[in-house]
């Protein structure tokens, strides 16, 4: 069995072992459906998707029940749960419309391309800090690299067709290139505001 | 030209091979941490050599196709 993520209540999802650690409740799921990353993040968005609130443990992370025995993560979990009941993530990203993976061969060149990607990568960041700053919402630190920025915010499940639109009025507003696109993807489970301090022991 | 704009769901993402979808899912699992760095050797204040590395740093189970992890 692995463990997926935490809860505060007593009802878990569908499918999911509980195992009580004092007010805590591990949600583990069986190892044959839990091999992947890709396989534990499908079932963690399985479970939000049914309007359950959880804390979602790093799909990347194969934790076993044995390892959150002695955890001692559980005194984070109060100041993480404060900050993410009832919310979701959007992930957001400008990049170019047509992505070219490929460089130059020639040195010159490559030089070049490298640099022109590199001015191409901050005037991103600066797009998106724009528009994470007009929806004000949280939002974690910016990734930067790829010929992308992209950044995830925390959104309250009631407000995400709101934010979806708000999203869309604010990238109509945004003048810019023909080639730069804003790519949004959600809601997810709010991996990314919950991961820090959610070590093991 | 306003910002052109493209909206997906977690599923739509999660059954994509779309690499600019891809992304987000290895963005979410945390795949691995990409180190950069960059020499430059120069003379007399001409650049001579320059060496770009870019480096991918990830346990081996991350970056194994799926049906191998």
């Amino acid at each position: 069995m692995n463990v997926l993520g935490w809860t505060g209540d007593t009802n878990v999802p569908p499918g999911a072992q509980p195992f009580r650690r004092g007010r805590w409740t591990a949600l583990l799921a069986s190892s044959d459906s839990t091999k992947t990353p890709h396989a534990r993040l499908a079932i963690q968005v399985s479970w939000f998707d049914t309007g359950f609130d959880f804390i979602p443990v790093a799909p990347a992370q194969q934790l076993t029940r044995a390892d959150v025995t002695g955890a001692a993560c559980l005194g984070n979990l109060e100041t993480i749960w404060k900050n993410i009941e009832g919310r979701g993530q959007f992930w957001l990203a400008v990049r170019p419309r047509d992505e070219h993976r490929s460089m130059p061969c020639q040195g010159r060149a490559w030089l070049q391309t490298r640099k022109a990607r590199q001015d191409q990568e901050r005037h991103h960041k600066t797009l998106l800090d724009k528009i994470v700053k007009e929806l004000n919402l949280p939002v974690n630190a910016c990734q930067q690299g790829a010929q992308r920025a992209s950044s995830a915010i925390l959104v309250p499940r009631h407000a995400a067709q709101k934010t979806r639109l708000a999203i869309a009025q604010i990238a109509q507003k945004h003048e810019t290139s023909a080639d730069v696109t804003l790519a949004v993807s959600g809601l997810w489970p709010p991996l990314a505001f919950t991961q820090k301090g959610l070590g093991t022991a | 030209m306003s910002l052109a704009l493209e909206m997906a769901t977690p599923e739509e993402v999660m059954g994509s091979s779309d690499t600019a979808l891809v992304d987000v899912v290895d963005g979410l699992l945390r795949h691995g941490v990409v180190i950069r760095g960059e020499l430059w050797l120069t003379v007399a204040d001409v650049d001579l050599v320059f060496l770009g590395l870019d480096l991918l740093l990830a346990a081996p189970d991350k970056i194994r196709p799926e049906e191998q992890a």
